[in-house]
């Protein structure tokens, strides 16, 4: 039909050839794709508890600086408990600070998860319990805590001048006849308390502070005698031990560090339940109340005596800040 | 043998002719584009249904797996139900018959390029995808219902399914702001989502069988992320496949800081616009007036301003 | 005798056809159409894609993969990847493997003019007054059937596997299978001053 100088014609003015030559993937190349990705989903049971738990983890590494008016949680009147009150209740609530070169210093959380309690009532799957839960925290967490429901358990260590400081002349004596110096190392557990009592109260706390029983212990530098700081009578009763004070309220704290010794600490998670929960992460099962729970975990705060007796002052949380006079 | 030869010439004619169009199109320069002037492109939605799900007649199989246990088995969610519907909906079993109207022709859903300059970019223009302005009043005939069910298969075992039901959901006042600043796409946004309640519900891995509910009443979430271009969201993903989201870090933006970490006052320090973005910035506000689980009430929920300096969230493979 | 003929016209310089402006006069004289309606197939690479050619023994398959319906295989799927950072630095937002076939029936497209209605149910103003405008009516389809449509939400290092240092992380698949039922109009109008 058409001889070859017409198709030659005919070829020069149809478009350009491609280019685009394919070139074939080696099996190196075609290798290099992963499939794990940053979600799991696990599902455990408890058969203690009858509960069965499905637990979303984010394979996430959060930095934050936050600062919130209000942070309320579970605001309802309870008999036995302040009308107004709420489960958790922290004003200026903040979290990750300023330090005074004007660096941001954020607060910092990995692997969050969501956690769903299930128990079975007649074969009817309840919704029991819900939590959030970080798989490690660090960082200053800031606020005004006005009322705390949970778990937050505070290592008091710090040297025996403080305790001095704090005590009348009769307590020095009984103090240096338990063998306390100046320059001992003394520690203390403690949780929250009812201030009346010196009971371990969990429930919409307003202090923290040594539960009936429990001794202060000398760990270093310690006299001879020190073994009598274990007594029954130089233990905590009512808030107080050889007549010190040994229960702060939670407003003293006004910063708090999460962390342990600079590591992010695990356990730190808020739940919300609808009967009392033992939450299990790994080895460790925290045992939550009906209501909102906040955990902050051993290990997770550690103040001095002098910021036990005195308070922990707030950290910078903003720019222009107005517990630092508006600048 | 003529008629093939004509054929062959006009072929050729045709395609040599082709190339002789003096009617080429001409690109917009810049002076031009400013011309432009941002009308926007206004939507909604009139008798709308939408219902998916293997529950419902012959509805489809919405399938995400990939996903893993930490111990490395399989898991897959399956969406048995997705709707979209009108007020008493019922939990999904009144979805077909129970269209809604979602925006208003008065005031739609809105796509549209705006002048920067309005939304606190400057000299850039800006792609905004807004729903209906907040306005006192939206009626319940506009408010859909909706809901999902998600049942959890681990390792081909099917567990259990959860539910979850939102009632005349309104995200009246929210809106996605995207532009190009500093060599990547840059935005802001806004959510907003009140309902008068959230269900959620678990059910034995047959759908049937389900335990109480969980109610939140009376939910109001008003989210805000991002301030323009003084403190740009961005959303990537690293060189090692790892998703980043970013709100900008206020680091930086005050020029004198004083002995404590603070800004000193005065002009062009930065002061005064740090101190309007603490006043009237973007700020997170939540309010859940009940929690109800099983009939027993358990109190209000409140987080009240809450305003984020700085947040960055990476992914890594777990 | 062709050959000549196919020279001359070679030659032939046909007239300049700019496209010109219609004039208003002129455009008043179109009249609209009545409605569209449109039904739909789309497939996308659901037996594999172009590259996956095995009859050609000289010639093997360039993606060497195995693309039968029931495969799972990366390369068988379209692949879009966006990347939102700054570029060099900056990895890409990836959906691979996407295929499969969804088709609907019965989506209409026409204009509409709105004078009255859209009043709540009779309970209050109607905004179809106050509007009193036309608009651009999408009825959406009854059903839309997907068969087997997948695709993969992933993150990669490179936008292409061909790209030197590609790396690929697979988040989730996404797998529809089955009818979606819709009901209803979407409606389009222009909004602010233009």
């Amino acid at each position: 039909m058409l001889n070859t100088f017409s198709r030659t014609i005919l070829l020069f003015c149809l478009s350009s050839l491609s280019q685009a030559q394919l070139v074939p993937i080696d099996e190196r190349e075609l290798s290099n794709t992963t499939g794990q990705a940053f979600i799991n989903i696990d599902r455990s049971s408890s058969a203690s508890q009858n509960l069965d738990f499905t637990k979303l983890t984010f394979g996430l590494d959060v930095k934050t600086s936050l600062n919130a008016d209000l942070l309320e949680l579970g605001k309802y009147d309870v008999a036995g408990e302040a009308a107004g009150s709420a489960d958790i209740k922290i004003s200026d609530f903040a979290l990750g600070h300023i330090d005074e070169n004007g660096t941001l210093v954020p607060f910092e959380i990995s692997d969050p998860f969501i956690e769903l309690a299930f128990e079975d009532v007649g074969g009817k799957q309840n919704l029991a319990g819900v939590r959030l839960g970080f798989g490690g925290a660090l960082g200053k967490l800031s606020g005004n805590i006005e009322y705390l429901t949970g778990n937050i358990d505070v290592g008091i260590r710090g040297v025996g001048r403080s305790i001095y400081d704090k005590a009348g002349f009769f307590q020095d004596i009984l103090l240096a006849a338990a063998g306390v110096r100046n320059n001992s190392i003394l520690s203390a557990g403690a949780e929250l308390v009812d201030k009346d009592t010196g009971l371990s109260d969990r429930f919409r706390a307003q202090y923290v502070g040594m539960t009936n029983g429990q001794n202060l212990s000398c760990d270093q530098n310690c006299g001879a005698l020190s073994f009598l700081l274990d007594l029954d009578f130089t233990s905590s009763q009512g808030c107080g031990v050889l007549g010190i004070d040994t229960c702060f309220p939670l407003t003293n704290f006004k910063s708090l560090d999460i962390g342990d010794n600079g590591n992010k600490s695990e356990g730190l998670f808020l739940s919300f339940q609808t009967k009392n929960i033992a939450w299990v992460d790994g080895n460790t099962s925290t045992p939550t109340s009906r209501g909102a729970f906040m955990n902050i975990p051993n290990g997770g705060i550690t103040v001095n005596f002098d910021q036990a007796f005195n308070g922990t002052p707030r950290a910078r949380t903003k720019y222009v800040d107005p517990y630092f006079g508006g600048n | 043998m003529m008629i093939n030869y004509f054929k062959d010439a006009t072929a050729l004619l045709l395609i040599l002719s082709s190339q002789l169009s003096y009617s080429d199109l001409e690109p917009l320069n810049d002076s031009n584009l400013s011309d432009v002037d941002g009308a926007g492109i206004g939507l909604v939605l009139e008798d709308f249904v939408f219902n998916a799900g293997e529950s419902v007649n012959d509805g489809g199989t919405f399938e995400i797996s990939g996903l893993q246990t930490s111990a490395d088995e399989d898991v897959v969610i399956g969406i048995s139900q997705f709707y979209i519907a009108g007020s008493g909906s019922n939990r999904g079993t009144n979805v077909i018959s129970n269209p809604v109207n979602i925006g208003r022709l008065t005031n739609p859903f809105n796509l549209e390029l705006r002048d920067g300059n309005d939304v606190g970019v400057v000299n850039k223009a800006v792609f905004e995808f807004a729903a209906p302005k907040k306005i006192n009043g939206s009626r319940m005939s506009e408010r859909p219902d909706l809901g999902i069910r998600f049942d959890l298969e681990i390792d081909g075992t099917r567990y259990q399914s959860l539910e979850n039901h939102i009632e005349s959901l309104s995200i009246d006042g929210s809106y996605i702001r995207l532009w190009g600043g500093n060599n990547r796409m840059e935005g802001e946004l806004a959510l907003n989502i009140y309902t008068p309640n959230i269900e959620f519900f678990a059910c034995d891995n047959t759908g049937s069988n389900c335990g109480n509910t969980v109610s939140f009443k009376d939910v109001s979430i008003e989210l805000e992320l991002g301030k323009g271009d003084y403190q740009p969201v961005t959303f990537e993903v690293d060189s090692g496949g790892n998703f980043i989201f970013n709100v900008a870090t206020l680091q930086g933006k005050c020029t004198s800081i004083n002995g404590s970490g603070g800004c000193n006052s005065g002009t062009g320090t930065g002061y005064a616009e740090l101190s309007e973005f603490y006043t009237s910035g973007p700020s997170t506000n939540v309010y859940i007036n009940d929690v109800v689980v099983g009939g027993q009430s358990f109190g209000s929920t409140t987080i009240d301003n809450l305003q984020i300096q700085y947040l960055e969230v990476t992914s890594h493979d777990l | 005798m062709i050959k000549i003929i196919i020279i001359l016209f070679t030659f032939y310089l046909p007239q300049a056809m700019a496209l010109e402006p219609l004039g208003e006069e002129e455009l008043q004289q179109v009249l609209g159409q009545g409605g569209v309606y449109l039904s739909g197939d789309i497939t996308i690479n659901e037996a594999g894609g172009p590259l996956n050619n095995t009859s050609d023994a000289t010639n093997p398959a360039l993606w060497q993969a195995n693309c039968s319906v029931t495969s799972s295989n990366k390369r068988c799927g379209a692949r879009i990847a966006v990347n939102a950072g700054d570029g060099g630095n900056s990895g890409w937002l990836v959906l691979d493997n996407i295929r499969g076939r969804f088709s609907f029936e019965g989506m209409t497209l026409k204009t509409r003019t709105i004078n009255s209605g859209f009043d709540n149910e009779g309970n209050g103003a109607s905004d179809g007054a106050a509007f009193n405008g036309d608009v651009l009516e999408i009825g959406l389809p009854n059903k839309i059937n997907y068969s087997n449509v997948s695709f993969t939400v992933a993150n990669s290092s490179e936008a292409r596997p061909t790209d030197v240092g590609f790396q690929q992380t697979d988040i989730l698949n996404v797998n529809i299978d089955g009818d979606i039922s819709m009901r209803g109009n979407l409606l389009l109008f222009p909004t602010g001053n233009p």
